[in-house]
C-alpha cells in the first residue's frame, strides 16, 4: 500500500519514485474525505421529514450556517480542498469549513460538499406564506366545513339565518406555504394568527371599551385567534393550511347593537425558536360589520363582510 | 415493567385530552400542556423500537382501552349530568375525538338544547346543538343510528336534527338514497311512512 505524503499524487509519487501518495486521492487510505454536511444555524430539523432536510423561516438577516466534517484531521487543510456545488453561498469568515447561505428568498436551497470523493448535501427549506382571505364562493374542500352550521350552507360572504334575526360573515383564511412541494416536508409546526380591533356599540354606548380580548371598543389589536377545531395546519398538497371565522351580529342583550371590526391574519412557523421560525407571512386584512335593530322588521340591518379595511367609525349609528 | 409505565404514559395523554377540552386554562398553561404531549408521545414512540412485535402491539392496544374509557366517561356525563354545560362539552368531546361507539348516545341526546344568548368573539365549539354537531363530526358511523330515529321517533326536533346529521355527513344526494334504500328495505309500515316524511323535510334542506 506505501506511504502518503500529504502533497503528493499517488501516480505521481510513484512515478517520482517516492513510493508515496497524494492524500487528496480517494484510493489513498489517509486522503482527506467528507464526512458529513450539516446545518450548524438558522435552519431546524424540528417539525421537518427527511434525513436531509431542513427548515428555515425567510428572513433578509441571519444567513444559514452549514458546516462540513472531514477526516482524518477535520482540519483547516482539509477543508480549504472542499468542493463546494449547488447553492453554495459564500465562505465564511475565520472558518473554512462552513458556508453562509442566504435566506432572503423563499425557496428550496440544495448545498452539496465533495471531498475526496465522498459527497453529502443538505436541503433548506427556507419558507414563507402568503395569506388570502376568501369571503365569497364555496368552502373549499380541505378547510372545516360549516356544515349545519349558520345558514346551513358552505356559501361564503355575509349571511343572514334564524329567519333574518342573526348574520354572520363566513370567511376561510388560507395560506399558500412555499417553497412548492412543502407539505411533504414541513407537515407541522404552522399556526394561524388573527388580531381584530373593534369599534361597537350597545344601545349607543362603546361595547367595553379596552384592549383585552373580551373588549369590543379598541384602541390597539386584540388576539382574536381561532379555536383549534376551525384550523387546519397540516399542509394539504397544495400546500395550504387553513383557518375559518364567523363573526356575528344579533341580539346581544340590548336594542340596537352595531359591529364594525377589521383583522388581520398571519402565519407563523416554529415560534418557539427565534433563530429559525417565527412569523411567516405578510398580514393580510379583512373586514365585518353589522348592525341590528330590535324594532325594526328586519333586524339585521346591515351586514358586510370582505378583504381589506374600513374605516372605524367614531360615532355610533343609531345613537350618533 | 417497561410495559406499563409506558402504557401509563399513554393513558396520562388521554387524561391530558380529556382535562384540556373540558377545564379553563391558561395560554400558558396550554402550551406547557402541549409541550407535555408532545415530549411523551415523543418518549413512547423511542420506547416502541426497543420492543417486540408482540409487545408493541399489546403497548398499542392500550390506546383502544383508553379510548374506551374515555368514551365511558364522556357517555356517563353526557347521560346525567345536571348541568347542561357539561353535557353540551362531553358531547364535543365525543365528537372531536371521533369516538364512533359513541353514536347511539348522541342519538339518544341529539335534542340536548345548549342554547346561549348570541355572543361576540371567535366561533364557539359548539352551537345550538351540540350532541348533533358531534354527530356530523363522527360521520359515517352516525348515519345508520339516525335512521333508526327517523324510523321510529315522533319528535319533530330531534327527527329534525337527525335529518340534518344524515345529510351534511352524506351530502344532498347520497343522503336521498340512503334514506329511500332505507325505506326500501324496511317491512314495518309506521316505520316506513316516517322515513317517508323525512325524506320530505330532506328536500327542505339546503343544496
Amino acid at each position: 500500500m506505501g506511504t502518503c505524503d500529504k502533497k503528493g499524487n499517488k501516480d505521481a509519487a510513484k512515478e517520482k519514485g517516492t513510493g508515496k501518495c497524494d492524500e487528496t486521492k480517494k484510493d489513498c487510505p489517509n486522503a482527506p474525505k467528507l464526512v458529513s454536511l450539516t446545518v450548524k444555524k438558522y435552519a431546524t430539523q424540528t417539525h421537518v421529514t427527511g434525513a436531509k432536510n431542513w427548515a428555515t423561516i425567510k428572513r433578509s438577516s441571519d444567513d444559514v450556517i452549514v458546516e462540513a466534517t472531514t477526516s482524518p484531521n477535520n482540519s483547516a487543510d482539509e477543508w480549504s480542498q472542499i468542493n463546494w456545488s449547488g447553492d453554495s453561498g459564500s465562505p465564511v469568515s475565520g472558518k473554512a469549513s462552513q458556508r453562509k447561505i442566504s435566506r432572503s428568498d423563499s425557496k428550496k436551497l440544495h448545498v452539496e460538499a465533495e471531498l475526496g470523493g465522498v459527497k453529502d448535501h443538505v436541503d433548506i427549506w427556507v419558507l414563507w406564506a402568503s395569506v388570502t382571505n376568501k369571503t365569497s364562493g364555496t368552502t373549499p374542500a380541505n378547510a372545516v366545513q360549516f356544515a349545519a352550521r349558520y345558514d346551513a350552507t358552505e356559501n361564503l360572504g355575509a349571511k343572514s339565518y334564524n329567519g333574518g334575526k342573526e348574520a354572520v360573515g363566513k370567511v376561510v383564511p388560507y395560506a399558500k406555504i412555499t417553497p412548492a412541494g412543502v407539505h411533504a416536508v414541513v407537515k407541522s409546526g404552522w399556526e394561524f394568527k388573527r388580531e381584530r380591533m373593534s369599534h361597537d356599540w350597545s344601545d349607543g354606548a362603546k361595547d367595553s371599551p379596552g384592549n383585552g380580548t373580551s373588549d369590543y371598543w379598541n384602541t390597539a389589536w386584540v388576539d382574536d385567534t381561532s379555536h383549534a377545531s376551525f384550523q387546519k395546519l397540516t399542509p394539504d398538497t397544495d400546500d395550504k393550511i387553513y383557518d375559518r371565522d364567523a363573526p356575528n351580529i344579533a341580539a346581544f342583550g340590548t336594542n340596537d347593537a352595531e359591529t364594525y371590526n377589521n383583522f388581520r391574519q398571519w402565519v407563523e412557523w416554529n415560534a418557539g425558536d427565534a433563530d429559525t421560525g417565527g412569523k411567516c407571512s405578510d398580514k393580510a386584512g379583512w373586514y365585518w360589520q353589522g348592525r341590528w335593530k330590535k324594532s325594526a322588521s328586519s333586524q339585521v340591518e346591515l351586514k358586510d363582510v370582505g378583504t381589506g379595511s374600513i374605516t372605524l367609525p367614531t360615532d355610533s349609528h343609531y345613537h350618533p | 415493567m417497561g410495559r406499563i409505565q409506558v402504557g401509563d404514559r399513554i393513558f396520562l395523554i388521554g387524561i391530558l385530552l380529556l382535562s384540556g377540552g373540558v377545564s379553563c386554562q391558561s395560554v400558558e398553561s396550554e402550551t406547557a400542556k402541549k409541550d407535555m404531549n408532545e415530549d411523551q408521545v415523543i418518549d413512547l414512540m423511542k420506547q416502541i423500537e426497543t420492543l417486540a412485535q408482540r409487545e408493541q402491539f399489546v403497548l398499542l392496544s392500550k390506546v383502544d382501552e383508553e379510548r374506551r374509557q374515555l368514551l365511558g366517561v364522556l357517555m356517563q356525563y353526557l347521560g346525567s349530568s345536571p348541568s347542561r354545560d357539561v353535557r353540551a362539552a362531553a358531547a364535543y368531546l365525543i365528537g372531536r375525538h371521533r369516538l364512533s361507539e359513541g353514536a347511539p348516545a348522541l342519538v339518544e341526546s341529539i335534542g340536548l338544547d345548549a342554547r346561549y344568548p348570541p355572543m361576540k368573539g371567535p366561533e364557539p365549539l359548539w352551537e345550538r346543538y351540540p350532541a348533533m354537531e358531534a354527530l356530523i363530526n363522527i360521520g359515517k358511523p352516525a348515519v345508520r343510528p339516525c335512521i333508526g330515529l327517523l324510523a321510529t321517533e315522533d319528535d319533530h326536533v330531534r327527527r329534525y336534527l337527525a335529518i340534518k346529521v344524515v345529510r351534511y355527513v352524506e351530502g344532498p344526494q347520497i343522503s336521498e338514497f340512503v334514506l329511500k334504500q332505507a325505506q326500501a328495505i324496511e317491512g314495518d309500515s309506521a316505520k316506513r311512512a316516517r322515513l317517508e316524511d323525512a325524506l320530505v323535510q330532506l328536500r327542505h334542506l339546503p343544496r
